[in-house]
């Protein structure tokens, strides 16, 4: 048995269940796909990114979102009882500077500009001197980040589709501090939420699916993370971010649209599609490039590589019953 | 608190960890030399690994944080020996709260004050004991067998049986059905009630 093809099985219940819990529309289709199966692909990431904005919707809506134990029956043990988890709390400052072991902890919340709600799954970046990464992290369901730096003067950076990418300077010191909320502006028209929402997972007018690769230009490793705003008729029109393997997949339907591919440390590069007359896509290729923050410019040469858990030297699966050892004489 | 090195990331394993669908974090870095290594890379110059702060991690491994909470699962530390990245454990349970549980998977050869910070973040533990003869151990994998059991004897007592479990081995050319089944007498006398048992399958190359 292909246990990719089992592991994407077990997963693809655990998200049924989260979203029969929640009264979240997903519409999961059988996978077709006879090839090496890693467990997961950019359609179940996907439909992972989609769940998790349909939660994080249901807190904002002050529902409540539960997913704590619902499918402990994928696990070894069980007995733990369901769980819900709490409405988000009122957006409060950023807490600044609690130090612990010569770090200190910053944490604080990101909130949409217009309507001062939390955005969840922004990523935030914190620079030193303007050219070196101190600290990355990602907003929670309700709009908070945390991470740890020495004290010291840095650069905060906010991004996420759909939005000016937000940028302030922060003086981390080891006494607290209090912070006004990051404030994210949006780009372009807003449009209704829901519709954009259901076309970007295909449930209601999915035309032709776009997947396509983001590479570095010189390494040609995927790059994970990065921000690709979609653009119709010089109006944002949807976006997607890259998955760990650097893919990323979209919904659209036929027309001419301009893609906006943006990540730190490269050029921002934009492209313009025909779908369906351009599908499938080539591989996007981003080049470094230096980046400037008030003044300060610093060039971008250090990023975490993936790591390919099938190539050798890597880890590889150990049953419990019956333990495999590969050995050398 | 600076990157440290890892051989690996792998993610949704399932009933292979403990509890629900977990990511293994693989440390790089073991102070055993055990003859069959299984992920000897550990052992290798880590120059080329990727390096990760707790907070890179916790960033790079929170895209299955649905999965993590839904099933009770959450990241499994192995290695290499997790134990010896103990700080690295007790701030990155910070940064993932209650929400994740996380196992290491160990060998128990640290010093001692090592296991009782990692029994405060930990919730779970698989030990590989390996062998109850301190000879045998000694030929396998270089190390003390009486660190081992005596941490896991503290181990038992602070965790209670339910969170640890306990792999025995049938090494070929080092021990035999009648070692297992002493150790595992004496892993019953120590309270163990989730043992492992089974057989490394030496391929031939």
């Amino acid at each position: 048995m292909n246990r990719g093809k089992d592991i994407c099985k077990e997963l693809k219940a655990v998200r049924k269940r989260i979203a029969e819990e929640n009264d979240i529309p997903l519409e999961i289709k059988e996978c077709t796909y006879n090839g090496p199966c890693k467990g997961t692909c950019p359609r179940c990431e996907s439909e992972v990114r989609y769940l998790e904005n349909a939660l994080a919707d249901r807190l904002r809506r002050g529902k409540v979102a539960t997913v704590a134990g619902l499918a402990l029956g994928l696990a070894v043990s069980s007995g733990v009882k369901a769980q819900s988890t709490d409405p988000p709390a009122a957006p409060t400052s950023p807490n600044l500077g609690e130090e612990r072991n010569g770090m200190c902890e910053v944490t604080g919340v990101v909130v949409d500009g217009r309507n001062h709600e939390p955005l969840p799954f922004v990523n935030v970046e914190v620079w030193r001197n303007g050219s070196d990464v101190a600290s990355t992290a990602r907003t929670d369901f309700d709009g908070r980040y945390r991470f740890s730096v020495p004290a010291g003067h840095y650069f905060l950076k906010t991004c996420c589709a759909g939005y000016e990418t937000y940028r302030c300077e922060l003086d981390v010191k080891s006494t607290n501090a209090e912070q006004t909320p990051v404030e994210m502006q949006a780009t372009g028209i807003v449009l209704d939420t829901v519709t954009i929402e259901a076309v970007r997972m295909g449930l209601v007018a999915v035309t032709f699916q776009v997947q396509d690769t983001i590479v570095d230009e010189k390494t040609s490793e995927p790059l994970p993370f990065v921000n690709v705003i979609v653009r119709k008729d010089g109006r944002q029109y949807t976006g997607a971010t890259s998955d760990f393997d650097g893919i990323f997949q979209l919904a659209l339907e036929e027309g001419e649209y301009e893609f906006e591919i943006s990540t730190i440390g490269y050029e921002l590069q934009r492209i313009s599609v025909k779908v369906p007359q351009d599908l499938p896509l080539k591989a996007i290729k981003l080049k470094t490039s230096s980046v400037q923050f008030d003044g300060t410019i610093g060039i971008i040469d250090e990023k975490i590589p993936l790591v390919d858990p099938t190539a050798p030297g890597q880890v590889h699966g150990m049953e419990v019953q019956g333990v495999q050892v590969k050995v050398q004489y | 608190m600076e990157a440290v090195p890892f051989i690996g990331i792998d993610r949704h394993r399932i009933g292979i960890d403990g509890v629900g669908v977990t990511t293994l974090a693989a440390f790089h870095g073991c102070p055993l030399r055990c003859k069959y290594c299984l992920n000897y890379r550990c052992l290798e110059s880590p120059d080329d690994l990727p390096r990760y702060t707790p907070q890179q991690l916790y960033n790079k491994v929170g895209v299955d944080n649905l999965y993590f909470i839904a099933t009770g699962g959450g990241v499994c530390f192995g290695g290499g020996e997790p134990l010896l990245r103990v700080d690295f454990l007790t701030e990155f349970k910070e940064l993932c709260g209650k929400g994740w549980n996380l196992t290491a998977e160990t060998s128990l050869q640290v010093p001692r004050e090592a296991v009782e910070q990692a029994a405060s973040v930990v919730g779970d533990f698989i030990v590989d004991i390996k062998e109850s003869n301190p000879d045998t151990y000694k030929a396998y994998t270089g190390g003390d067998a009486q660190r081992a059991w005596d941490n896991l004897e503290w181990l038992i007592q602070k965790k209670g049986p339910e969170h640890v479990i306990v792999r025995v081995p049938l090494i070929p050319d080092f021990n035999t059905e009648s070692d297992c089944d002493r150790t595992v007498a004496k892993l019953t006398e120590l309270g163990v009630t989730r043992i492992d048992r089974f057989t490394y399958r030496v391929q031939q190359s």
